[in-house]
Parts: C-alpha cells; structure tokens; sequence
C-alpha cells in the first residue's frame, strides 16, 4: 500500500517541468453506479484502521426555489439525526460509539453532506445504520419543532460575527431571482417559521433524499469490493425518485450595486467588492482563471498585499475568493480596513487592481508561483482519510466525481497570462459589481 | 584528572538541554513544532500579553537578511507558512512543507526563529494585529470564546493564569521593542525547547536541527511556582454586557485535576457521558438541546479547549498546570436565558449529587437572589462588566 503515496510523492516533483500531464488527485480510486442512481467512491489509502465515509447528497440552499423556504436544506440536514424507528437517535449515538465515531454533517448552497470517520471495524454496521436513516427517517412533529429552535440557536451563535451578516448582505444585495439570494443559513424570517413546516419537511425529505442526488463516499483504509458488497445490501432497494427544482436563471446584473450593513458595536469597517461570474467550469477555462486572478491579485505575494498590509498598513486582512458554485456566483474581495476614512480608497485600490488584469499581462513566474501554491496546497491538504474525503465531497458536489479535480489542476497548468486578461476583461466590469460595506456606529 | 573528568560530566548531565522529537515517517509532508516550555505565566509584571506578541513578532515579521514581504514572496509558491501559538505555559511554532521544499522552507522557519529582523515597520503592523486580535476576533466579534476566557479570567484571580495571553490593549500599546527582545532572551532558550519533526526528512536532518538550535542561550527553565487557585465559597456571577442577539454562558471551578492526577480518568469518563464537545452523544446536549431545542450546542470540558466553536479537537501543546472544569451553554435567546443557566446547573448537580441531593439546591437560589432585585441587579451588572472586561 505504500507505493499509493510515493507513487503521490513524485507526481508533485518539480512540478512545473514535468513533461506529461500529472494528476493532482492520484490516488487509485472505484467509482460505481447502482442501478437506482446511486453512485458510490471508494479510496483505498495506506492511512492504517481509519475509514472516513461522506454520504453527499446534491441538495443545498441552491435548490430552495419556494418563498419562504430558504435555508430548508441545513435544517433538514439536522433532521435527518432524528432517527428512525429501528434506530432512534440513542441507538444510533451507541453505534456511532461502539466504532469510536466522530460524526457530524454540514451544507452549503449545492450540498449536504453526512460524515463519519471509524475504525475500520464499525463501517458494516455504519453504513446500514446510514443506509435506514436516508430510507427510513422518521421524527415527530414535536421533535421536528425542537430541532428548528436548535437552527434558530445556530443562527444566533453565529450572528456575532460581523462576517456572517456580510456574506448575507453581498448574496441578498446581488441576486435578485436565484436561490444564491440568500446564505446557506436561510433568511432570519424563514428561520422564524420553521417549527411550523413539518409537512413541508416530509415533501422536501421525499423529493431529495433519493439515490440519484446521493453519493457515498469511501475513503481509508477498506477494499473496494467489500464496500460495494455492503452499499449494494443496504442501499440497493433504495427507490428512485423524480423531482428537479426549477432554479431560476439569475438575469444579467445591469449596473453597480452597493449595500451597507450598520454593526451594532463598535468594529474596523469591512469592505466586499464582488463581480458576478459563471458557474464552476472542468472544461473551460474561467473557473480556473479566476481561481489564479484571486490569488495574484490579493494573496500573500501580491502586490496589492504588499502595499497595504505590510507598508501603508491601511488593512488588516484582505483575500480574494472565487464562488465554485453548480450556478453563476460571485468573485469577492473582502478587506478589514483599519480606519473608516480609508474605506474608498481601497475600494478604489481593489477595483484598479483587478481592472490592470485587463490591461498588463501577468509575469510568468508570478504565474508559476501561483501555480505551485495550488499544487502544494491541495497536497498538504491530503495528509488523512479524513481530509481526502472532505476534498473529494466539494468535487463530488459540483460534478459527482474525483475526476472534475484532475480536469481543474489540468486547467491551472494551462492558464496563460492572456487566458488571465481575457477572463478579467469577461468579468470584471462595473455593470455587475456589487460593493458592500459593514461598519460600527459612528462616532459621536 | 579522574576527578575534574567526572564534574564536568555532572555539569553536561544537569545542564538543561533542548530535546528534539523525531517521527521519521513515509508522509512527505515534513511537519514542525518548536515549543518553548514558557508562556503567559512569564509575562513580566506589567507587561501582559509579552510572550504572545513576541511570538507573534517571530512568527509575523522578517529575519535578519529577508524582509517579511520577502519570506512571505517565497512561502507561497510551497504554499505553506508559519504560525504560532501562545497559551500560558507553552509558546509554539509551527509549520508544515512538502519535502519538495525542505530544504528552502527549513532556512526560512530557522531563521524567523534564530535570527529575527526585529524591525519597526513589522512591529507596528504586528502591534495593530494583536490589538485587533484582542479587541475584535475575542472582545468583539465572538461572545463564545469571550465568555469562556472570562470565566478563566475570573477562576484564577490574583493567580499567574490570571491574564489572557494576548495581554490587554493598553500593554500591548505600550511594550517596546526592547521589551519584546528581553523576553526572547529571556525564554526563548534551549532549556526550554522541545522541537518535533515528522515525515519523510533526508538523513541528518535531526543533527542539523540539533546543532541550528544550539545557537540558542542555553538558560533556565522558565517554570513559574503556582499556588492552587482560590476556590469560591459560593457562586459567582460574572455578567458581560453586549448588543447581541443571544447570550452565550460559561461557568465552571477549578478542578486541579491534570492529567497526571488519579481522578483524570474518571473525570474523563464522567464528562464523556456527561457533556463531550460537539457530539450529540452527550447528556447535557441531549437536555438541553434535543428535548427543548434551547440553542445550537452544550459542552462541557476538564481540560482547555479554546477555538472550540471551530474545531472538533482540541490543538496540541495547549499543556497547563491547573485545569478547571467547565460548562460551555452556546448563545440562548433572552426570554428562555435564565432558565437555560438554570438547567445546565441542575443537570449538573443531578451528575454530581445523583437522586437526593440536588433537590436541596443550596447554590441556585443564591443566584436567584442576586438577580431578583433590579437595582442590585444593575450594580452588579456595572461593576461585573467592569470587572469581566478588564482584562481584555
């Protein structure tokens, strides 16, 4: 078993000279589709007794197309620890325990996903545990009431956080008709009425907690074959379902936008620039590009960094990050300025940054470093079962296989400094910039 | 000569030398972790906050020949960097390289730590760092962490675990360059050093660290004499005023049970049962959650777990010498507030006094009566959030 990571050791040598393609994800893998639409991914990995089992299904606040019904699918995702009627939630805490478990789930706007990670002697009766609980869930309409006070709870203990209410800010400030209107978490008012959808919650239940939106996910140390045998008994009669949401087609943003968030307690102003972009893409090259813009224009060795973190010291943290979302989404420039009278002038900076990709071709070797940290980081980033599935659940949300992670690093490798101006000049215009602002209570 | 031989070989032996912890492995992810055995208990009178912010000036700042913009131009094509971690008995740094890059990363990390830069464009840009830290990611922007670090704050009043390692505003305003160098001196030494380093490193790595480090002064250990922490003869109510949309609560009492301690096992067990971070497992979660839905998550802990609200296990090299027990109640909204506090006490007598014992309840109703009177109440509440924040 060793040679799979030295076999993943080499392939990251010199890794921009190498003369044929690399894949950045090598790990041999099994890839298998039930009959009922079900798909299953196994990874063996010479990470000794660990499985690490991710069941994602393709549902996230994206497919949350009804009024009133934003931030369903992380709700659901808590329902669905309710249990059913062979394993009630403590029947099931003692399985999970018997195999030394640490399990929890987590959604974002195209997935929900439920993970475990065992010693490798509890992934039979992990999986028909899993398998009854996607087949079979069952909770009251009292328990289901209980549960969306605990959401209500989550939204609180993270409304603390001036981040959060910016991100809600940018979404509900840029979308005008996609479900990307609002955050993962919901609308506050939706949030509200959740013990009142128990019904809706048995419709949501049934249009995706199907085969064909799921896919189990098996990484560590297990043989493929005997992981196809046991999803094959306990998820084989799984019944396929029919339902797609109608996700509305978000129309071409037709002017700047700009939002103000007033914090309640004193805080530095936050200042987001985001421009709409296109879907995640594994064939064309603008999610790729983008990924690269992000990174040269705003991370740790970019000019932009170097200028005002370090020598001006006019912010304090400032990032770019490019949406991988199924839909359009965002590029957004986030910045902690230090002082409020600063605001303008780095998002004059922001935007004249991201506007010189239209115009200067980018340094090669600048290019070059920004393709070696996305090498490395993916790299480390592989260091336990455990983290290879949580990689491998972000790929298998947009294109329900480890394969769409070979096909982007293939696309970074073959970015070029005109690929870069040509996506900048595509994206970045003012038409479909969105800027928001976040500040304390003015000083009196 | 027999004799001189044998004295200087007792000297080496008592000298106190730095211990490396090799894991030679077939991972060719080469991890660091340098850690000093001193920390905010070593904060000269004063000056909190000191080992913190000179951590952060190592870990943040240029070296002697490289500027930090030009440490940070070449991390970033390895993709990796440097960070540390202060706590009040240990100062650690750490990192992780593919072994592609061992070689380059090896001299950067040396020399942030050999061979500071210590200049002054760094450290007003590490100063505003620490400020912020303090002021907006703890005081401000997170109820929960800030609610926890109270409550220690509280539980070792007038004790060297007083202190919150990143200091208070105004220390960290007014240390000096020099106070930061003195404090590197001082404990940043081979006595008190412990480096680990694991994965797929060449031959002679480990000797190479060895005789890098040795550079370092040779020192004492920094260990500091601590007194038990004074136990409370009744319940304390710490209350810290803020605009928010919830309360988030805390509470606890020193245990002195540390690892090393006869009863850690089966304080470890009992909280297992009783209330294990973020799982659902756990009976305090269970009442206060499952069954009521009150708020997103109840915890309780017998060792430090800061960052909890992010993580599911606790970082390593987080050692202290006095731990307490804890009961972390994730933010609750006002109107169920009072009873939430009310149930993890009661649940918690219940574990602690099973059956009989908790009906009598001698503590709750003292909690009761301070809150009962309004005017009490708000003097409390004036002169608690004074005290909460005080230090932060």
């Amino acid at each position: 078993m060793h040679r799979f990571l030295v076999a993943f050791s080499l392939a990251t040598l010199s890794m921009l000279t190498a003369a044929e393609p690399r894949k950045i994800f090598d790990y041999p893998y099994q890839q298998h589709d039930f009959p009922n639409g079900l798909r299953l991914v196994t990874v063996p990995t010479d990470y000794p007794n660990i499985v690490a089992l991710y069941v994602v299904v393709n549902v996230g606040s994206r497919n949350e197309v009804e009024a009133g019904k934003s931030g369903f699918a992380h709700f659901f995702e808590h329902v669905m620890f309710r249990g059913t009627k062979k394993n009630p939630p403590q029947k099931r805490d003692a399985t999970m325990k018997a195999a030394g478990a640490a399990t929890n789930a987590f959604t974002s706007s195209d997935l929900t996903a439920y993970h475990a990670t065992f010693s490798k002697q509890g992934l039979a009766s992990i999986l028909e545990l899993e398998a009854d609980r996607f087949q079979n869930l069952d909770y009251s309409e009292s328990v289901f009431r209980t549960e969306a006070l605990a959401v209500n709870g989550e939204y609180n203990k993270n409304s603390a956080s001036p981040t959060s209410r910016l991100s809600e800010k940018i979404q509900d400030t840029a979308f005008d008709v996609h479900t990307y209107k609002h955050t993962t978490m919901g609308f506050l008012a939706d949030i509200k009425v959740m013990p009142d959808q128990y019904a809706y919650s048995k419709q949501f239940f049934d249009r995706f907690y199907r085969p064909e939106y799921t896919t189990i996910l098996v990484v560590g140390d297990v043989q493929p074959d005997a992981v196809k045998a046991l999803v094959e008994k306990h998820w084989g009669g799984w019944k396929r379902g029919s339902y797609t949401a109608a996700v509305p087609v978000e129309p071409p943003q037709k002017g700047e936008r700009k939002g103000t968030v007033e914090w309640p307690v004193a805080t530095p102003p936050w200042l987001a620039v985001s421009y709409k972009t296109p879907a995640y893409t594994d064939t064309e090259k603008d999610s790729a590009a983008l990924d690269i813009i992000s990174a040269l224009g705003f991370g740790p060795a970019s000019p932009a960094y170097q200028r005002l973190v370090l020598q001006e010291q006019k912010v304090d943290m400032i990032g770019g990050d490019a949406d991988s979302q199924v839909d359009p989404g965002l590029f957004t420039v986030y910045s902690r300025v230090k002082k409020e009278q600063d605001v303008d002038a780095i998002r004059e900076s922001v935007i004249s940054t991201l506007n010189g990709f239209k115009d200067t071709l980018v340094e090669k070797t600048r290019l070059d470093a920004v393709k070696n940290n996305l090498r490395y980081r993916f790299a480390l980033s592989m260091n336990n079962s455990e983290s290879i599935a949580r990689a491998l659940a972000s790929a298998i949300a947009l294109r329900r296989t480890p394969e769409t992670l070979n096909r982007l690093y293939a696309l970074y490798d073959q970015i070029t400094p005109e690929d870069l101006r040509e996506v900048a000049r595509k994206y970045f215009v003012a038409d479909g910039r969105t800027v928001v602002t976040l500040s304390g209570p003015k000083a009196k | 000569m027999k004799k001189l031989a044998l004295s200087l070989l007792l000297m080496t032996a008592t000298l106190p030398a730095m211990e490396v912890v090799a894991m030679p492995g077939q991972s060719p992810l080469i991890q660091f972790r340098f850690v000093f055995r001193a920390g905010s208990v070593n904060d000269p009178k004063g000056k909190p906050g000191a080992a913190a912010f000179t951590a952060a000036m190592l870990s943040n700042s240029g070296t002697k020949t490289q500027t930090y913009q030009q440490l940070l131009d070449a991390f970033y094509p390895m993709a990796s960097g440097f960070g540390d971690q202060v706590d009040k008995e240990m100062i650690v740094f750490s990192g992780t390289t593919h072994v592609d890059n061992l070689e380059i990363y090896y001299g950067l990390v040396r020399d942030m730590l050999l061979a500071p830069g210590w200049r002054e464009d760094d450290l007003k840009r590490v100063r505003d760092d620490q400020k912020n830290a303090l002021r907006l990611a703890l005081r401000e922007n997170n109820d929960e962490e800030l609610g926890k670090e109270v409550l220690y704050n509280v539980l070792f009043k007038g004790h060297p675990y007083e202190h919150y390692a990143l200091g208070t505003l105004t220390a960290i305003e007014s240390m000096s360059m020099a106070d930061l160098q003195a404090f590197y001196k001082a404990h940043l030494t081979q006595a008190n050093l412990t480096i680990g380093v694991a994965g797929k490193y060449p031959a002679g790595f480990v000797e190479r660290l060895e005789k890098d480090f040795s550079v370092l002064p040779a020192g004492k250990p920094s260990t500091v004499k601590l007194a038990p922490a004074t136990q409370p003869t009744e319940t304390h109510v710490t209350i810290v005023q803020k605009k928010t949309r919830a309360v988030a609560y805390s509470f606890g009492f020193v245990t002195g049970v540390t690892r090393n301690h006869p009863d850690f096992a089966a304080l470890l067990v009992a909280n297992t049962w009783f209330g294990p971070h973020r799982s659902s497992g756990g009976n305090l979660y269970q009442r206060m959650r499952e069954i009521r839905g009150l708020n997103y998550g109840d915890y309780s802990y017998i060792e430090y777990f800061p960052r909890g609200m992010y993580q599911f296990e606790p970082d390593p090299n987080l050692f202290r010498r006095s731990q307490i027990f804890q009961v972390w109640i994730r933010p609750v909204e006002p109107p169920t507030a009072h009873f939430a506090l009310r149930l993890g006490l009661f649940e918690l007598d219940r574990q602690r006094y099973p059956r009989s014992r908790f009906r009598n309840h001698a503590r709750l109703p003292r909690f009761e009566c301070q809150s009962a009177d309004e005017d009490q109440e708000r003097r409390a509440r004036l002169s608690d959030r004074q005290q909460g924040l005080r230090h932060f």
